[in-house]
């Protein structure tokens, strides 16, 4: 049987934890593609797993090497792209980041100030270092929310052949095909009057 | 990226925001050294004020009035010097706890002034002017202008007479006899050495140490009368006037402003730049604060821990803090606050 990458049961969180998933679990190498209409608790959902919200659960287990793409992106504006990638990778995984940044059609030299990139530069940079960390368990928020299709797809690919696991949050019916599976997330809610 | 690393592109990605905030604890700092240095030498101040017993007085800037005036206070014992505000002071406001002791006394000639030595200033002054040595009792050293207006040679007797103004006394005439005609400067109507002499002389003067007029020394001298002579002075001294063993604390604030020190003023300027530092430092980290929280808060979420940042934040503000303290050392060094 497959190891359980993240396993909730019984979860509450939110504000006055109004939004309650009764149970949901991610085995180790399936890909998980989690929808639903704006506001409806998936980015908090995903930030409860990353660790950044707070929640109360029967059981939580969520593996402990994750790495997150976060809506926000989390890159610190006023440092480089390089020092962006620094600040998570090691040196080795640098060098497999810049390569799949090339392969994004990323052109952009690594000592531009991230706030002079992009949304679409920007969200290159943030998936390709949390892709490029090797962890057990990716974690992203609309990783392709500020590319066209075409880039979309080439960074879904580089997803799917580098992340095994991975849980990623979307609005985008047409990365469903990158997906072992696609979770609605009212389906995964319990509705209480 | 290790804790080290990340402070140094920390400080090098805001490095304007970092300078002024150094430049805000420099000043801070500088402003502080001001404090602390004004809070010694007031104390230094007031030490050296308690330390004032004696013994005054031949000041620089007085006018005739003053040397009247100083004229009126008691006969005592050692000769000294203090500087010229000082005795504006102690003569129009007398202070508590201060003897005062002429040193010098005076007398004119048909409106000419002209000086004798004080037997005790003969040792100090003798080997600069061998006539002071010389001067006996009843004998008077005459500059040149003064025997050239009055057409003295040495050896002539001369009139002198010493009043007090407003004192009730008679005027004090007395003849003197012509000792010397000597190079000395007329300043403010009474005859002085020549300041050049006079500043070889002040060197072998002994003073107790931190004293209030050594900063303040007063560029010339003069010369009392004979001892003798000085006690027939005492007679027309206005009794009223003298100060004997009195006490200095109610007149610690002026004093001190006279010996360079305004206390209320530097005080007030120093609360100025305090807060002024103070202000200022606290605008620049509102500037940089906002922004070093988001940093602080994307790398917690980047995997760094709360141990790790604080780390990297006290090494970078403990070397902002070292080039703030190397600059207010330079500053102090080459532009005291005081």
């Amino acid at each position: 049987m497959a190891e359980k990458l993240i396993e909730v049961q019984d979860l509450a969180f939110g504000p006055n934890q109004v939004f309650k998933i009764p149970r949901f679990e991610l085995k180790k190498g399936e890909r998980v593609l989690l929808m639903g209409p704006s506001g409806c608790g998936k980015t908090s959902f995903l930030e409860f797993l990353a660790g950044f919200r707070k929640g109360a659960a029967k059981r939580v287990h969520v593996a402990p090497r994750h790495r997150v793409v976060f809506q926000d992106l989390n890159l610190i504006e006023d440092f480089s792209v390089l020092e962006n990638l620094k600040l998570e990778l090691k040196s080795e995984d640098l060098e497999r980041a810049l390569k799949w940044l090339k392969r994004l059609d990323f052109s952009v030299p690594t000592g531009t100030l991230v706030k002079r990139l992009s949304k679409g530069e920007q969200q290159r940079v943030a998936v390709v270092r949390a892709l490029a960390k090797n962890d057990d368990l990716l974690l992203a928020d609309e990783p392709t929310s500020h590319l066209d299709r075409h880039r979309a797809d080439k960074l879904m690919e580089l997803l799917h052949e580098c992340a095994h696991s991975a849980l990623v949050v979307s609005h985008d019916d047409h990365l469903k095909r990158y997906f072992d599976r696609t979770v609605m997330f009212e389906e995964l809610e319990e509705i209480t009057e | 990226m290790s804790i080290v690393s990340l402070a140094a592109v920390i400080f090098r990605r805001y490095f304007w925001y970092a300078m002024f905030v150094v430049f805000g604890v420099a000043f801070l700092l500088y402003v502080l050294g001001g404090v602390i240095q004004y809070s010694q030498h007031v104390h230094e101040e007031r030490h050296a004020l308690e330390m004032i017993n004696a013994d005054v007085i031949a000041p620089k800037g007085s006018s005739i009035e003053h040397l009247r005036r100083l004229l009126r206070l008691e006969v005592f014992t050692e000769p000294a010097l203090i500087p010229s505000q000082l005795y504006t002071t102690l003569t129009t406001q007398p202070p508590e706890g201060l003897q005062l002791t002429p040193v010098f006394f005076w007398g004119h000639h048909d409106d000419t002034p002209v000086i004798a030595a004080d037997l005790k200033l003969q040792d100090i002054l003798g080997a600069e002017f061998r006539e002071i040595s010389q001067l006996g009792d009843r004998e008077v050293i005459v500059g040149k202008t003064a025997a050239m207006k009055l057409k003295l040679k040495v050896g002539d007797s001369i009139s002198l007479t010493t009043d007090f103004a407003d004192l009730a006394e008679a005027p004090y005439t007395a003849d003197f006899k012509v000792k010397a005609i000597d190079e000395l400067g007329v300043w403010n109507g009474a005859i002085l050495s020549s300041l050049s002499q006079i500043e070889s002389i002040l060197n072998q003067v002994k003073f107790t140490p931190k004293q209030i007029w050594n900063h303040n020394l007063l560029s010339y001298v003069f010369v009392t009368g004979p001892e003798k002579w000085l006690q027939e002075t005492k007679h027309l001294v206005d009794k009223r006037t003298v100060a004997q063993d009195l006490r200095l604390s109610t007149e610690v604030p002026g004093l001190l402003k006279l010996s360079g020190i305004d206390e209320k003023l530097e005080l007030e300027v120093l609360i100025f730049a305090f807060l002024s530092s103070v202000i200022s430092l606290f605008a620049f980290l509102a500037i940089w604060l906002p922004l070093l929280a988001r940093t602080y808060r994307k790398l917690i979420r980047s995997g760094y821990s709360t141990h790790q940042l604080l780390l990297c934040f006290q090494l970078l503000g403990l070397f902002l803090l070292f080039i703030a303290a190397g600059l207010s050392a330079l500053a102090s060094h080459y532009h005291p606050l005081l």
